[in-house]
């Protein structure tokens, strides 16, 4: 502990600081106590129930600049405040701990001598409650010098702003396909970013337990163990003294990963300052702390290709917004370079990948971050393919997919990709959606209605499963089996009650030949399993499943020997340990009702015998790796494949987007008894892609000064969702067991990307041809079309007058 | 004055002493019990807490689905409410708890709670009988988790059922010649454990409550009474549905006392005669919805753009009127529909258009002590239209909003016209979102008078529109003034494009909608006999 520190806190649990790790023996106590007491230290104790009873609340006071030096700081007025405990800056943070760890690229705690994002942490203030800390830090004297940040993409290509050097990923010869003749298509565009409005409390709670040896730790977070790992990390204690409290969550979209790790380690630093229970506030519902944003990324394409929209090369560059400390920024990089490639076998291909250095806050805990950015970059250049070549969509698509024997077979970084799923998903979505037919019926429609007018697409996916950190891909389980046969499964995943739970239940009941009212599931443990499986960029269910069918294997090895040995005492001898099956509670190598063992009686005959009923169960996905120097690498335990048809309206008038239908044809989980849960994750994750591309509004590139925007308006609303939704649920082909566990949770969102492509053949019908230059803004929002649909007015008008005059002319 | 009073909860009744008049049901239910903790984290977008609150509105008894952190505590007095929780426990076997027992409509047991009590009001509505109400009824779901086609699936097969119910009651009802109380829902057809409590709810009665902190809770029956407790304590503020008084849902902070409007009778009440309607300042907007909806169309649509279903259930008229929302959805149909406010206070009463009613940013006309008693609105008769020399009246209302429900539009627009053949006798044009206050443009108003209601009519008016509407209002959600200003005019072009013909009172359908959605499909198909 600092000098400075300990003149701020007035109270001091009694075993706090570096004699905790130590042995001292009672002399040492007592000689170092002499010391304080002669270096005039008074240090007043808290009880661990005067700790937890006794509830500040730190209140972070943030950056209220994009970026600028911090010129001076004083706290005295706020300090002198009665009900304000502490106030604390940089400086009053022992060396060497301000700062957040290598997970936030080397950001300090609280900010030192410069800002450089909006919304960073400059100072915290403790009180007695929240109205008093707001005081206090409207009374804080901290000046800062404004310099212009860099806030937008452009603005960082500009200055040469970047985290690392550039990654290029290549397959075949970009350049020189380039330099043949042929036709040529570039262009650049811009995916703005997601914002995640949340509705639940996002005060993180911390409160020394075990007199002040440990902290209970109580945050919405999706990412628990994190926080675990940045709170004992901040206290200097060892991550077995940190408890984990739960919070129930609605949903993988109801909490962030990395940004209440921040909050955690700042509300543990409040803590320590005060040793009692602190919860920590951020300035406003709205603050960049608790607002997790996506990624924007700028794409600029060059693709060389033949009149029948054949890509021959395509040079790819992807320009990702980082912010300041990139957290894992590089990560959602590379996602977007590894999902480039989409379904489209192109033979000369160059991604190459840049992250840009701004003066903003990243995030990326939205699901399908990264990939989202890399397949829609995709999509929209084949479209502008299609229209410089004045072809449809659908064949410049169909003739530039990977295909089943031909070259390319792998994705340019190596990994083999089934071409036959993308020819099965893209027959079966076109056949099912009645395809061709609605398409000349959308003509004679739109031919009909000058007020209205729809248009329709279909897109393919391709979806890796997995992380390429591959430290991310394993989980652990744990399944005890009690005296009554009644099953404990515990799972080191965070509850976010999409109905994972019932799966589980349902693969131990398979696994064990039991009913599934007789297992309990458990998420949420930490305590007991603590490797935390990540439920966002990996695929957390087909781990866990694959780690409880391990735990399953071996239980079910040790009761086969004491089922074999309960068929011995009946004198049943001849029946061989591997014929022995469970099923419907009963065990025994002929499952038949003549001479069943049930499963309870092998229970009570292992627990009689001492046999352990407890396993861990434990799965990493083998061979996973990624170089990102080479650009080569098996990063994704398995792809996924689906495809999808929109219909959609636009209302001339307002410029209102309405869904009419969607089909789609996707790759279901493994047990066909998922088929609710797999079309609940579709449309969730539908829906969070949908409202990207259509309504939810992010104010980017920022300004200098912050601009207000109610986000959680353009969430889509229960009357915005799709009239009709068709889905064809197909059984994955392949290796089954490298079949993914839950291929709905994040791969739709990428087919949201269909939504898109209809708005735009609904533009068509506007007027729209290709050689005008019109750019539709994202995500398409009734103003957005509206003005889209004037340009398109206005130039065709203008294009009219020019050639009108033009034979006037001569 | 008494510092307690009692409702029902769950069947039960609850006794509340000393309890904030500023509280809200949420906050109390949150202490209340750990299965009530979520109430707490209330947003009123995105997590609304809804409960049903039994009502006895004059004759006829009704679920309301309500925002708990929207009902203050002493609003509930001698009121009726059940929670998701208790409906789940008091008949486990109910349609309702039947169809979201399983499968993955929601994450998470709060949000399921959500579509519970929202599907639970739904199944004893009695209007509620076409496909095309079921995004009305759950509009008050904003969420990116809700799997909309399931829930749609077993919404439909709940009130299919209970339609059913309606058909055999009705049918067994034709003998007692008392079939219409079915219909209208003033006869208990289901018989269960909610319905039957709800029957013997008394009619709102007059309290006089007063807190802990010595804030005071007036809840009159008379205009009389109101008016004399209104001269008693000046500095008390009026309240009716309550849904506009967020900031009194934070706590305990606000030192206001109390009046409450919701129990005047000569507020609540809807009169209807055979040339006007006249509703009362303190009648729900979906009450309102409910008397005048099936004869003004343009009303019923404009509602299902207005906020949500637990909202419109609180929200009333005069509270709406009150509170000079600029960019209000239902102002300029009020307008176009020739609506006058009526003012009452102890000395006297007036009267004024609704145009004239507005006074600039977030001000009225509205004067210290006086409220507003109900807003007249004129019907169309064809008796109506001939004593007037008008042979029909064309009228309608269009919103634009970042989404269907739930937010702040963007910009509304209400339109009417009087003809006389083809000819337009007096027109009506309007807009909110626009100006700091709704406004009607009285110049492309005049235009349009004694001219042909046809194409050439309407460019000619898009040109005095564009001239004359100065956007002065920032647009919200991404509106730039552009925006706003090009939908002036194609506002009213969509009016043109819908009412094309001086006959065309329904509007045109000009959309693909209905071959995707079955709005007008009922229900419950009656069996052929």
């Amino acid at each position: 502990m600092s000098e400075t520190e300990d003149h701020l806190s007035p109270f001091r649990l009694p075993t706090a600081g570096p004699a905790k790790h130590t042995r001292e023996t009672f002399g040492e106590r007592l000689r170092r106590r002499r010391e304080q007491l002669a270096q005039g230290e008074t240090i007043k104790a808290l009880s661990s129930w005067q700790a937890r009873a006794r509830v500040l609340t730190a209140l972070v006071v943030e950056s209220p600049h994009p970026r600028a030096s911090i010129i001076r700081c004083r706290a005295d007025e706020a300090r002198r405040l009665a009900g304000v405990e502490a106030v604390l800056f940089a400086d009053d943070i022992p060396p060497f701990r301000n700062s957040l760890g290598h997970e936030f690229a080397g950001e300090p705690l609280l900010a030192e001598d410069e800002v450089h994002y909006r919304g960073q942490p400059v100072a915290l203030v403790i009180g007695r409650d929240e109205a008093v800390c707001r005081e206090a830090a409207a009374k804080l004297e901290i000046e800062y010098h404004v310099t212009p940040g860099i806030l937008s993409i452009d603005h960082a290509l500009a200055m040469v702003s970047f985290h690392e050097a550039t990654r290029v990923c290549e397959r075949g010869k970009v350049t020189p396909a380039l330099a043949e003749e042929g036709l040529r298509s570039s262009g650049s565009f811009l995916i703005p970013p997601q914002q995640a409005p949340l509705t639940g409390s996002t005060e993180v709670r911390v409160t020394p337990v075990r007199g002040g040896r440990g902290y209970s730790v109580k945050a919405r977070a999706l990412s628990p163990a994190l926080i675990r790992t940045a709170v004992a990390r901040t206290a200097d204690i060892p991550e077995s003294e940190v408890q984990l409290e739960p919070v129930g969550l609605a949903g993988v979209t109801d909490a962030l990963e990395l940004e209440p790790v921040r909050l955690a380690m700042l509300a543990t630093r409040a803590a320590m300052t005060c040793g009692t229970a602190v919860v920590l506030k951020v300035s406003s519902p709205d603050s960049p702390l608790v607002r997790g944003q996506r990624h924007p990324v700028k794409v600029d394409f060059d693709a060389a290709h033949d009149d029948d929209g054949k890509i021959s090369a395509l040079d790819l560059k992807l320009h990702v917004d980082g912010g300041f400390y990139a957290s894992d920024s590089t990560t959602v990089m590379d996602r977007a370079a590894l999902h480039a490639d989409s379904v489209y076998g192109i033979a000369n291909f160059r991604i190459t990948s840049q992250l840009c250095r701004t003066h903003r806050i990243t995030s990326s805990s939205l699901p399908a971050e990264g990939s989202a950015q890399g397949a829609w970059a995709m999509e929209e250049i084949i479209r502008r393919v299609a229209g410089s070549i004045g072809k449809t969509p659908r064949e410049v698509r169909e003739t530039n997919f990977y295909i089943e024997g031909a070259e390319p077979k792998t994705a340019p970084y190596g990994q083999p990709v089934q071409a036959a799923s993308i020819g099965r998903v893209w027959n079966q979505v076109l056949r099912r959606s009645d395809y061709d037919s609605r398409v000349a019926a959308i003509e004679k429609w739109n031919r009909r209605n000058p007020c209205y007018k729809r248009g329709i697409a279909v897109v393919a996916t391709k979806f890796g499963l997995g992380d390429p950190r591959p430290e991310r891909d394993a989980a652990a389980v744990l399944v005890q089996i009690l005296a009554d046969g009644s099953v404990l499964v515990r799972v080191g995943l965070v509850d976010v009650n999409d109905g994972f739970r019932g799966q589980i239940r349902e693969e131990v009941a398979t696994r064990l030949g039991l009913e599934e009212e007789a297992i309990r599931v458990i998420l949420n443990d930490f305590d007991v399993l603590p490797r935390s499986t990540p439920v966002i960029g990996a695929d957390a269910c087909g781990l866990v499943l694959r780690a409880i069918a391990d735990a399953c294997k071996r239980l079910q090895s040790r009761l086969r020997e004491v089922a074999l040995q309960l068929f011995a005492a009946r004198g049943q001898t001849e029946i061989e340990i591997e014929a022995i099956r469970f099923v419907d509670g009963l065990v025994g190598p002929d499952i038949s009702p003549n001479h069943p063992l049930h499963f309870r009686e092998v229970i009570e005959g292992a627990w009689r015998k001492r046999v352990n009923l407890v396993e861990t169960g434990y799965h990493r996905t083998p061979n996973l790796w990624w170089d990102h120097e080479l650009g080569a690498g098996w990063p994704f335990s398995a792809f996924t494949y689906a495809a999808a048809v929109a219909e959609v309206q636009i209302d001339a008038f307002t410029g209102e987007v309405q869904i009419l239908r969607v089909d789609f044809a996707h790759e279901g989980s493994p047990s066909p008894d998922q088929g609710d849960r797999d079309f609940a994750q579709l449309m969730r994750a539908f829906t969070l892609g949908s409202g990207w591309l259509l309504s939810e509004s992010v104010p980017y590139p920022e300004n200098d000064e912050p601009s207000a925007c109610n986000v959680a308006e353009g969430v889509p609303g229960f009357a915005d969702a799709p009239f009709q939704v068709v889905t064809d649920r197909l059984r994955p082909l392949g290796d089954p067991l490298a079949l993914p566990g839950d291929p709905c949770a994040e791969a739709p969102v990428l087919l949201a990307g269909c939504v898109r492509e209809a708005l735009w053949d609904a533009l068509r019908s506007f007027g729209l041809k290709p050689e005008l230059k019109i750019d539709l803004p994202l995500p398409s929002t009734p103003p957005s079309v509206l003005a889209t649909l004037r340009e398109i007015s206005r130039q065709i008008h203008e294009r009219e007058t020019v050639a009108k005059a033009a034979p006037a002319a001569d | 004055m008494q510092s307690w009073f009692t409702f029902e909860l769950d069947g039960e009744v609850c006794r509340v002493e000393r309890e904030s008049t500023h509280g809200t049901l949420a906050s109390y239910l949150a202490r209340l019990d750990p299965c009530f903790a979520h109430f707490a984290e209330h947003d009123a977008l995105l997590a609304p807490r809804l409960v049903v609150l039994g009502t006895h509105e004059g004759d006829r008894y009704r679920f309301r689905i309500v925002d708990a952190g929207l009902m203050l505590m002493p609003m509930l007095a001698d009121r009726q409410i059940w929670t998701p929780e208790g409906i789940r426990n008091a008949e486990p076997e109910h349609p309702v708890n039947l169809a979201f027992q399983e499968g993955s409509f929601e994450c998470s047991g709060e949000r399921l709670d959500t579509i519970i009590a929202l599907t639970f009001e739904g199944y004893y509505r009695p209007d509620l009988r076409r496909q095309g109400q079921v995004n009305d009824q759950y509009d008050a779901i904003v969420t990116r988790t809700a799997h909309v086609p399931a829930i749609r699936e077993a919404a439909v097969q709940v009130f299919a059922s209970t339609e059913q119910l309606r058909h055999e009651a009705a049918r067994k009802a034709e003998r007692s010649g008392d079939e219409s109380t079915v219909w209208t829902g003033k006869k208990d057809i289901f018989g269960d454990r909610f319905t039957r409590q709800l029957f013997r709810l008394p009619e709102s009665r007059s309290l006089q409550y007063v807190d802990g902190k010595k804030r005071r809770f007036f809840r009159p029956e008379t205009l009389v009474e109101l008016i004399k407790l209104n001269r008693e304590y000046p500095t008390a503020a009026f309240i009716a549905g309550g849904t506009g008084l967020g900031h009194f849902a934070a706590g305990d902070e606000g030192g206001t006392d109390l009046i409450s409007l919701e129990a005047v009778k000569e507020l609540n009440t809807v009169v209807s005669t055979e040339d006007h309607w006249e509703i009362g300042g303190a009648v729900s907007l979906t009450q309102t919805a409910e008397h005048i909806g099936r004869e003004c169309l343009a009303f019923n649509k404009v509602l299902r753009r207005f906020a949500s279903r637990p909202v419109r259930n609180r929200a009333t008229l005069g509270g709406y009127l009150a509170t000079a929302w600029a960019s209000g959805q239902l102002a300029p149909l009020l307008m176009a529909l020739n609506a006058r406010v009526r003012l009452i206070s102890a000395d006297g009463e007036r009267d004024a258009p609704v145009s004239q009613f507005y006074a600039g940013k977030g001000r009225t006309i509205l004067q210290a002590g006086e409220i507003i008693r109900g807003i007249v609105i004129p019907r169309n008769t064809e008796h109506a239209l001939s004593t007037r020399g008008v042979t029909s009246r064309l009228c309608d209302a269009y919103t634009v909003a970042p989404r269907r429900t739930g937010c702040a539009p963007y910009a509304t627009g209400g339109f009417a016209l009087e003809l006389r053949d083809k000819r337009i006798a007096k027109a009506w044009v309007a807009y909110s979102g626009i100006d700091d206050s709704p406004m009607r443009v009285r110049e492309a108003e005049d235009f349009l008078a004694g001219k042909n209601w046809d194409e050439g009519t309407m460019i000619e008016t898009l040109g005095i529109l564009n001239r004359s509407v100065e956007v002065t209002l920032p647009g919200n959600g991404g509106a730039t003034t552009g925006y706003l200003k090009q939908l002036v005019g194609t506002l009213f072009q969509k009016f043109y494009h819908q009412h094309p013909r001086p006959g065309s009172l329904r509007p045109e359908s000009l959309t693909a909608t209905g071959e995707f959605a079955k709005l007008e499909e009922p229900f419950f198909l009656t069996p052929r006999t």
